[in-house]
């Protein structure tokens, strides 16, 4: 039912599509312009002024023109063409005009009232100058033709930053017809990096007005430019040497060359205009380290294409840069391989493309990687940095870390590669550098202060030799007292004697008698033998007292002396004493530190 | 009076690091300047030091290090010379030198110095002056020792071994001796200049208008063989000898 419904309504649908489509092709396209075939005339010289209109208007009101004569206009004509389906008309309005006064004229403005909507025309300036005689004629056409033919430099942009892409496109403005074009040179472009855009021969033809003057333009250079510095840089000269065809109405010649109107050919050279681009360097504040002077818009990405893989696989690492910039100059991305992989040159795949609207596309760095060895590695991050002309900032794109797992390879036989030693490699030098600085040694020394040849040397090396002649006369002294025997003995004597007897005072707080009389015996007898200088065999109490006598020890000291060996003697073999044991003790004791202080 | 040298040395120890303990403390501003890689800070914390007297082949060394660290590569051998004549046998001096060495634009084949020559320079350059100082100080001593032993014992093969022991330490002291004094000779006198003109003619003789030898260029090592006036005659590690300015070269 619906369906039916719909059918039914079509052709009013139709009609009503039709007729919006109309009007907004009336509201949207109405374009309203003016223009003169040439502005500069001589008095008296005729040209046309034409008012083009496209789209539907309601009414044209044409400027004031009584300024100017007017031979004919306005003179009507339409156009109709089909454009992607799509129809447009243009009306054009012309004049036919001619100056009679030297100076500087202008149509003002037209007006269209299109629905309720009023366009206006920009107003035309034309300069109005002498007729010039017939013998100057020559001169006044060369100076003409710089008025029909002219060279024009384009630039996207007249402020950039370093490695920002420009636009720069020539432009040859004309109206007459020409010839023989031919580049003599093209713009060095000194200071960028340039690629010229391919020209599509078909497409870069049309008509352009220019002060109010209808030319025909052919784009005759196109070229992207990346400025490589900082600085005011030039988009410069582009020359071209051409032939000029001019309608020569002046000269005299035949019926037929006045009727047919000849042409003279002129050589003429066309210089273009020049652009100066003020280029700033880029941002140092938030530049990363790693930045190596990508500008533009780019995407980056990393792929590996194995993770797991067994020792001497290959593996292929994929890096991507996409995007619009300086893609040429975009180098290799730093990555730090593990150094035991094999790694061979990245394989640069450039697939730019330079358009009119710049250099577009995307570059690829593959490497092929052999790893060697066995084990768990890894490649760290891999950054790409570039400056981002919207943003205005750098920016940093990173990949993930890839973990490659590498199992390890098969040798050729097992037996054999026990043996090899193809697997051993030189260490690898990596970098070249000086050493660290010494930060252990603080010691300074004040110059001049050697310890080599100084006092303290000389000093210490005195001292080792007077230390030696300290001890050899030390030595010397100690072998001379050595030397007499019997003076040595006797000096020993008492304390031999001394000795003796404590062991006999042991004996006695022991209680046994025999070995205490024997011991202080044995200590006197000793004794007086080493001192006297007497064998002990040959000992009797009358050699006894005759030498102690000799030395001049008192008979008092000699009479008790002799008691108390008696009476050693007597208790040594008969314990019955008269005396007590610690008399006898004491006695001996006596005696003997008597002796030892008189007999010497 | 045993104690009486220990206390000596003692004192004057004492008495000298009081005075190098600023300069110690300036050395160490250098190198926490250096860690930070602030060379220029570090290079006038070195410069300080070594304009007050004060040095040590780690001055030298660190100093040297900076340089290189600011491209300053003539200075740079000039300063590893200074601290190798200060320690000789310093492998990482040598070894900075010689990457210093690699940077400069004359390569010059060296004529190999007679044998006995080299085996004694190279001999008496295994210990710094003052270490072959203490090595004669302990080898006195200990020849002392055995001097005594000598004359002390009574067997003959004590009485024996110790005297060739003490004929042999003697020996050794007196090699020591020259030795110190080989390296205290090249410490004290400079025989040695380092080209500091990038770019320097060698003259036939000491006449600024005097037919040009040959060309050497900036941190070359040259042997200054004779002064007069203004002028040096020097020799290269080839053998070739001229004349040059002593404004060209700086003397290790």
């Amino acid at each position: 039912m619906r369906k039916a419904n719909h059918i039914a309504n079509l052709p009013i649908l139709i009609l009503f599509v039709l007729f919006l489509g109309a009007f907004g092709i009336a509201k949207a396209q109405v374009k309203f312009s003016a223009s003169v075939n040439k502005n500069t005339v001589k008095i008296g010289d005729r040209f046309q002024v034409s008012f083009k209109i496209s789209g539907s208007a309601d009414s044209f009101e044409p400027p004031a023109m009584n300024q100017f004569n007017v031979h004919s206009g306005p003179n009507q004509s339409t156009s109709r063409s089909w454009v992607n389906g799509r129809s447009s008309s243009s009306l054009t309005y012309t004049y036919l005009l001619s100056a009679n006064k030297e100076g500087k004229f202008v149509i003002g403005e037209a007006k269209l009232i299109a629905g309720k909507e009023v366009f206006t025309t920009q107003p035309i300036e034309i300069k109005v100058v002498k007729s010039t005689s017939q013998n100057k004629e020559t001169n006044a056409n060369s100076n003409d033709v710089s008025n029909y033919v002219f060279l024009k430099c384009y630039t996207s942009k007249n402020n950039a930053v370093v490695g920002e892409q420009i636009i720069a496109t020539y432009k040859l403005y004309y109206n007459v017809n020409l010839s023989n074009l031919n580049i003599k040179a093209v713009p060095s472009f000194n200071g960028f990096w340039s690629e010229l855009v391919e020209l599509d021969p078909n497409k870069n033809r049309g008509t352009e007005v220019l002060n109010g003057v209808t030319y025909n333009v052919a784009t005759i250079h196109k070229s992207v430019l990346f400025p490589q510095r900082s600085g005011d840089l030039v988009a410069d000269e582009l020359i071209i040497d051409l032939i000029v065809q001019i309608k020569d109405n002046n000269r005299g010649g035949s019926v037929f060359d006045r009727l047919l109107g000849r042409y003279k050919n002129i050589e003429h050279q066309v210089k273009s205009t020049t652009r100066k681009i003020v280029v700033t360097p880029l941002p140092s504040s938030g530049k990363p380290i790693d930045f190596s002077g990508a500008v533009g818009k780019f995407s980056f990405s990393a792929t590996l294409d194995k993770t797991n893989i067994t020792a001497n696989e290959a593996i292929n690492l994929k890096i991507v840069i996409n995007g619009s910039g300086n893609l040429q100059l975009i180098g290799e991305p730093k990555i730090n391989f593990p150094s035991d992989f094999e790694v061979y040159d990245a394989k640069v795949n450039d697939r730019t493309a330079v358009s009119s609207s710049g250099v577009a596309g995307k570059k690829e760095f593959e490497y092929l990687i052999i790893p060697r060895h066995g084990g768990d590695f890894e490649i760290p991050s891999i950054e790409f940095t570039y400056y981002d002309i919207n943003k205005k900032k750098y920016i940093t794109q990173k990949s993930k870390i890839f973990k490659i797992h590498v199992e390890k390879g098969d040798e050729n036989g097992a037996s054999v590669s026990q043996f090899s030693r193809k697997n051993q490699s030189e260490i690898n030098v990596i970098g070249n550098d000086i050493r660290y600085i010494n930060t252990t040694e603080l010691k300074v020394t004040k110059r001049g202060n050697l310890f080599f040849g100084s006092g303290l040397f000389y000093t210490l090396i005195a001292t080792s030799i007077v230390l030696l002649i300290g001890f050899l006369s030390i030595q010397k002294k100690l072998a001379a007292y050595n030397s007499n025997s019997v003076l040595v003995k006797g000096r020993k004597a008492n304390k031999v004697a001394i000795k003796r007897l404590s062991v006999a005072q042991k004996h006695l707080q022991n209680r046994d008698e025999k070995l205490f009389y024997e011991e202080i015996f044995k200590a006197i007898y000793g004794y007086l033998s080493d001192k006297l200088n007497i064998d002990v065999a040959q000992l009797s109490k009358d050699n006894i007292k005759q030498s102690l006598l000799a030395n001049k020890v008192n008979a008092d000291i000699i009479t008790l002396l002799l008691e108390t060996l008696s009476s050693c003697e007597m208790a040594r073999f008969a314990p019955v004493t008269n005396i007590s044991k610690q008399e006898i003790y004491a006695n001996s004791a006596d005696v003997i530190s008597k002796i030892e202080e008189l007999v010497k | 009076m045993r104690n009486l040298p220990i206390i000596l040395l003692s004192l004057m120890f004492s008495i000298s690091s009081i005075a190098s303990e600023h300069y110690s403390g300036i050395l160490a501003n250098g190198n926490e300047a250096y860690k930070t890689e602030n060379y220029n800070d570090a290079i006038t914390a070195y410069e300080d030091v070594l304009s007050a007297d004060y040095y040590s082949a780690a001055v030298y060394y660190n100093l040297a290090n900076s340089y290189y660290k600011t491209g300053q590569i003539p200075n740079a051998i000039l300063h590893y010379e200074k601290a190798l004549k200060i320690d000789p046998s310093n492998s990482d001096i040598q070894y900075n030198l010689s990457i210093a060495n690699r940077q400069i634009t004359d390569k010059l084949e060296s004529i190999p110095p007679f044998f006995l020559s080299l085996w004694w320079k190279n001999a008496s350059q295994v210990l710094s002056v003052d270490s072959w100082g203490w090595l004669i100080i302990s080898s006195t001593f200990l020849g002392a020792f055995l001097f005594g032993f000598f004359w002390q014992t009574k067997t003959e093969t004590s009485k024996k071994s110790s005297f060739y022991g003490f004929i042999g330490i003697l020996t050794l002291t007196i090699f020591f001796f020259f030795a110190g004094q080989y390296q205290k000779n090249i410490l004290e006198t400079s025989t040695e200049a380092i080209v500091f003109i990038p770019s320097l003619t060698v003259k036939s003789s000491p006449v600024d208008n005097s037919k040009k030898l040959f060309v050497v260029h900036e941190g070359i090592k040259v042997k200054i063989l004779e002064s007069l006036d203004d002028w040096y005659k020097v020799s290269i590690s080839d053998g070739n000898t001229g004349w040059i300015k002593k404004t060209t070269v700086e003397q290790i």
